[in-house]
């Protein structure tokens, strides 16, 4: 008798057929689209949020909505021989449609500057090199697109009441904002201020004092962390939201493999996140057509000419 | 309509998520007020009147509509009995934007009150288009595209050339703000009152009475 | 009070339903073609194949559907009028195909809820009319248990409970035996025997052996339209002399299949050295759909 093919491959492109063809995932693609593709906001570098919130926030609550639909045929589902846990990584899977999407919308994003606009002034993108520009541009938003939804699965499993799927999306945007915005609010340099600028999934990098109609802001702020520890901060979470969700009917072997590689996920997340907070900027800088220069966080930004 | 029947539909609304979502609510607003003086005040308490919306969206869930349809309650009494709890999530959010005014500032938080009214009826009006295409309960679904439609108008403001959606400094054009959510509003009703007929009547004939 | 005006409004002589031309379409699908039915008071069964219209049929009588054309009278009145549809939903009854229960509810407060939508509005009067319904289900001991935590069967036996409140003139039931177990499809059995002798009772069923044991007339749906009507014993009479049993499986035959014995029963012409035997409803069901798809493939 031939060893059976793993249901895992067909299972992840039935789900991430679903996934591609769901009505809010679809919203949400066209509207981060939509927002990459009209008027340029005044820093590229606040970029970012778009993918993250347009097709991670709602491919959060698609995950979740994807991963409760089969509750109702439980009964006939959980009598098949393809485990739970397998399904839910066939749905861990289909989160890879998110992330593939927000990386066309970021380069669908540096096309539409290139061809349409000016390059920026090297100050719009403060201290940052250009290795660290591609990861917050580039690299962030796709972890973040593939995270969101990844807790999506783990809010399906695990979460059974009404609206779960909303207030988990919500309190992880608070929960970014609070993060990212805060901080530089209460003193940026500050060691509690640094590690709760970096103690989120997702992070605000820049300030500025452009706003809707002024392109070109003329003083950046950077705020402080590392990217790219905070990039593999991320994809631990990331990893540990798919450990929560394959965690949920999980038993013997499977459970223990999980619970492993849980506590492995758990390990590199805290020590990225350490690395993020103590190998990067610990204060913040002003960038203007003037230079450089170390800033209070607390001063207020001066306001546009 | 006996007060009865009131009780017992209104013991039938999905309070503990109603609740909830309000409770939800009020902590964004409660975040929204430590914050007060910052500039994560009003995303925050634009995300409050959105959630407030979200959680107006489940007032109308009737898992066992099928058969409550074929009583002599019909479907338009029993939303009549419904419709005031809507009020709950309105009174949470348009308190919490009346506590946050602070009468010499220069933010006017009390022109948000129709913010919320409308994020309500938003909530209201999508559930009731749900429930009209064949979802009893269509709380879910409709919380989340009350929610994305709300928080998107007034954070993104689409419309910014002509009105302002959620004029928190001055309005640069105050009767057309006011007109566009007293639109909003008109629309929702009309949703709900057309949605909300009852579905036994006859598909392509007036009703005879 | 109102269970008593119920009661008063019965009428056994005249038609419970009566629908002319009756029409229904969902998106450019015909699910119900020009039906004409008259329905007298008693257990009527409706059968018929999956897709024929039978659920369509029934939330149109049950008041929670509109007809696209076509008259509709249920008992006595004309749903199309909203006074008149409230009238017929107090003389009525109706268990859909799939009921959900709303989250949190006990068996007991779910019933009583409906009792209350129901306009049994006296507290003690709706008490005892939800105990006795709770009773006829068998589910008096699990009044106070979450509708969660009941199985299948006693989840339909909820809605069952619900339906009978009221004992109303008109009894509109899709599967209702889905999920019970044979002692408690006897016990409904039972149950709506009793109120067959006073009411309509419609039950729209893919068991056979339900209408067989229950109903004296029986409604054929096929496609959207209405094969047969007529009693129960007429549909069978129509199978007389076209069954039978053999040792083989008749390629002729309009339907064959093997039963316990090891002989295969063969409906249609007879096939050599066979037994003609006496035919079930099941059996003539089954030869007016060979019938019906006959003609519809011959046109």
């Amino acid at each position: 008798m031939p060893a059976a093919r793993s249901p895992l491959v067909p299972l992840a492109w039935i789900e991430a057929k679903r996934f591609a063809r769901h009505p809010l995932f679809l919203t949400g693609f066209v509207l981060a689209l939509v927002f990459s593709g009209g008027e340029y906001g005044p820093a590229e570098l606040d970029h970012q949020f778009v993918p993250a919130f347009f097709v991670g926030l709602f491919g959060l609550v698609v995950a979740a909505r994807l991963t409760a639909s089969t509750r109702r045929s439980e009964a006939v589902v959980d009598a098949a021989p393809v485990s739970e846990t397998t399904r839910t990584a066939a749905l861990c899977a289909a989160c890879l449609v998110p992330a593939a999407a927000a990386l066309i919308v970021v380069v669908f994003f540096r096309l539409v500057l290139a061809i349409f606009y000016d390059p920026r002034p090297a100050y719009s993108y403060g201290v940052f090199t250009t290795g660290e520009r591609y990861v917050i541009l580039l690299v962030l938003p796709v972890i973040a697109c593939l995270g969101a939804p990844l807790l999506g699965v783990a809010v399906g499993r695990w979460l059974r009441f009404p609206g779960a799927p909303l207030l988990v999306a919500v309190a992880l945007f608070v929960w970014g904002m609070l993060a990212g915005y805060r901080p530089s609010q209460m003193g940026a340099s500050t060691w509690p201020a640094r590690i709760l600028h970096m103690l989120t999934p997702y992070t605000a990098w820049i300030e500025h004092n452009g706003s809707g109609d002024l392109w070109v802001p003329t003083v950046v702020r950077s705020l402080t962390g590392s990217p790219a520890w905070f990039a593999v901060w991320t994809l631990a979470l990331c990893a540990l939201a798919a450990c929560a969700a394959l965690l949920h009917g999980a038993e013997g072997r499977v459970r223990r493999a999980v619970v492993r590689a849980s506590c492995v996920a758990g390990a590199v997340a805290v020590t990225s996140l350490t690395l993020a907070v103590v190998t990067g900027y610990s204060v913040t800088h002003d960038s203007s057509s003037e230079g450089t220069v170390v800033s209070d966080s607390r001063t207020p930004l001066p306001p546009h000419p | 309509m006996s007060a009865s029947v009131g009780r017992a539909v209104l013991r039938a609304a999905p309070w503990p998520t109603l609740l909830g979502g309000c409770v939800a609510a009020a902590a964004l607003f409660g975040i929204a007020a430590a914050l007060r003086h910052g500039a994560l005040a009003f995303p925050l308490s634009l995300l409050g009147l959105g959630l407030c919306g979200a959680t107006a969206a489940y007032v109308l869930d009737e898992a066992s509509a099928e058969v409550e349809d074929a009583t002599p309650t019909g479907r338009r009494a029993r939303v009549a009995w419904r419709l005031p709890i809507a009020l709950l999530p309105f009174a949470v959010g348009a308190a919490a934007v009346l506590m946050l005014d602070d009468p010499g500032g220069a933010a006017g938080w009390d022109r948000l009150v129709p913010v919320a009214a409308a994020s309500v009826a938003c909530g209201l009006g999508v559930a009731s288009a749900l429930r009209r295409s064949g979802r009893l309960a269509p709380g879910d679904l409709a919380s989340a595209i009350a929610f994305g439609l709300v928080f998107l108008a007034v954070a993104f403001e689409p419309l910014d050339a002509w009105v302002s959606l959620a004029p928190l400094e001055s309005p640069s054009y105050p009767l057309a703000t006011a007109l566009a959510w007293a639109l909003v509003l008109l629309s929702c009703a009309a949703v709900l009152a057309a949605c909300e007929r009852d579905p036994g009547r006859p598909a392509n004939r007036k009703e005879t009475v | 009070m109102v269970t008593d005006a119920i009661r008063k409004g019965a009428n056994m002589t005249a038609p419970a339903i009566e629908l002319r031309g009756v029409s229904r379409r969902f998106r450019g699908a015909t699910a119900l073609d020009d039906v004409q039915l008259e329905v007298m008071p008693g257990i009527v069964g409706l059968l018929g194949p999956n897709g024929a219209g039978k659920t369509t049929l029934l939330r149109i009588l049950a008041t929670v559907l509109g007809a696209d054309g076509g008259s509709v009278r249920i008992l006595g009145r004309d749903p199309a009028d909203a006074v008149e549809r409230t009238e017929i939903r107090r003389r009525l009854g109706y268990l859909p195909q799939e009921l959900q229960y709303p989250r949190g509810f006990t068996t007991y407060r779910f019933v009583d809820y409906m009792a209350v939508l129901k306009e049994i509005e006296e507290p003690a009067a709706r008490r005892a009319e939800v105990r006795r319904v709770l009773e006829d289900v068998d589910l008096r001991d699990r009044a106070a248990k979450s509708i969660r935590t009941l199985s299948g069967g006693q989840r339909r036996r909820v809605g069952l409970a619900q339906a009978l409140l009221g004992s109303p003139e008109l009894l509109v039931l899709d599967e209702p035996t889905t999920g019970l177990d044979p002692e408690q499809r006897v016990a409904l059995r039972t149950v709506l025997a009793e109120r067959g002798r006073a009411s309509t009772v419609l039950i729209a069923t893919h068991q056979t052996e339900d209408v067989a044991a229950l109903c004296e007339h029986v409604v054929v749906l096929d496609r959207g339209s209405v094969s047969f009507q007529g009693t129960v014993a007429a549909l069978v009479r129509e199978a007389q002399g076209r069954v039978w049993l053999a040792d083989t499986a008749d390629p002729r035959a309009q339907v064959s299949w093997r039963t316990a014995t090891g002989r295969y029963r063969n409906l249609g012409e007879a096939p050599a050295e066979a037994e003609l035997v006496e035919p079930t409803l099941e059996d003539a069901y089954l030869l007016l759909r060979g019938a019906t798809e006959s003609e519809a493939v011959a046109a």
